[in-house]
């Protein structure tokens, strides 16, 4: 299962948790903080791989979608901002963009695309 | 929201005769680069403290809120993706290095956790940091905002 089905639930738990006791609070920081870092480790795996391993293969974007690393960065941000003191609310996603982060990257087609060339492709829903 | 914070959000100091479409990508393009540059340095000497001495808890607070200070503006200028995309197709003008400087924020935020052994190596090295800025994307978008790059 990738990052991006694992954070996107977790972040609007950790958004919605943040208002409540503060040990639900400190939970919910430490569980964003969590996922935003897990979030950072694979996509600089992947870049450091993409960047050194396959720089001259022309890695058809069939594979790995360009808009996968937008739509995990604004993830990251989100969560990393819920992860401090004082969220800044600039740097959240709202609830509607959080619903539409998959469609607006393309996400969603790619992952349809995958699943009709290969029946084991991940189930991202 | 703190001092730093709020410059970032600051749009007064871009050129009045902008659009305020082109006052924003302005001056959150600005802080972006101070930011990248800044936080190049720090992210450079927490590294090498993390290594020497091992983490802490106040080297954490220090990378989460670099990192923290990158994703604001990050996501800001993510979110007017289509006025981004807009640029891409002005004349020169080198689009915003996103991706590079998302390796920096991800690198910094894995310094605000208790950094494995394989977090550590997933961060940016030194080298990894200067390749990043002798990019020539990188490199133009500095000087398209009337900054160098380290070294240069």
């Amino acid at each position: 299962m990738s990052s991006f089905t694992v954070h996107t639930p977790a972040l609007a738990a950790a958004a919605m948790t943040i208002n409540t006791t503060a040990d639900s609070v400190s939970s919910a920081r430490a569980q964003a903080l969590e996922g935003a870092r897990r979030i950072a480790y694979v996509s600089r795996v992947i870049f450091e791989v993409m960047a050194n391993l396959m720089a001259d293969k022309n890695v058809p974007e069939s594979i790995l979608p360009v808009g996968i690393y937008g739509a995990l960065g604004r993830l990251a941000y989100a969560l990393t901002a819920l992860a401090e003191d004082e969220p800044d609310p600039e740097a959240l996603l709202a609830p509607a963009e959080l619903d539409g982060l998959a469609a607006q990257y393309e996400i969603e087609d790619w992952v349809a695309r995958g699943r009709e060339r290969n029946p084991d492709f991940p189930d991202q829903r | 929201m703190n001092e730093l914070r709020r410059e970032f959000l600051d749009d007064s100091n871009a050129p009045a005769e902008l659009s305020p479409d082109l006052r924003f990508l302005a001056s959150r393009q600005a802080a972006l680069a101070a930011l990248f540059l800044d936080h190049s340095k720090l992210y450079r000497d927490l590294l090498q403290r993390v290594q020497d001495e091992g983490t802490s808890p106040e080297l954490q607070a220090t990378a989460l809120d670099a990192a923290g200070n990158l994703g604001l503006v990050l996501q800001q200028l993510r979110r007017g993706g289509d006025l981004l995309a807009v640029l891409v197709h002005a004349p020169n003008h080198a689009s915003v290095p996103l991706y590079a400087i998302d390796q920096l924020q991800f690198s910094l935020l894995m310094l605000s956790g208790p950094c494995s052994d394989d977090e550590l190596l997933a961060c940016l090295s030194p080298a990894g940091l200067e390749g990043l800025f002798a990019s020539r994307h990188v490199r133009d978008w500095l000087h398209g905002l009337g900054v160098l790059a380290p070294g240069e």
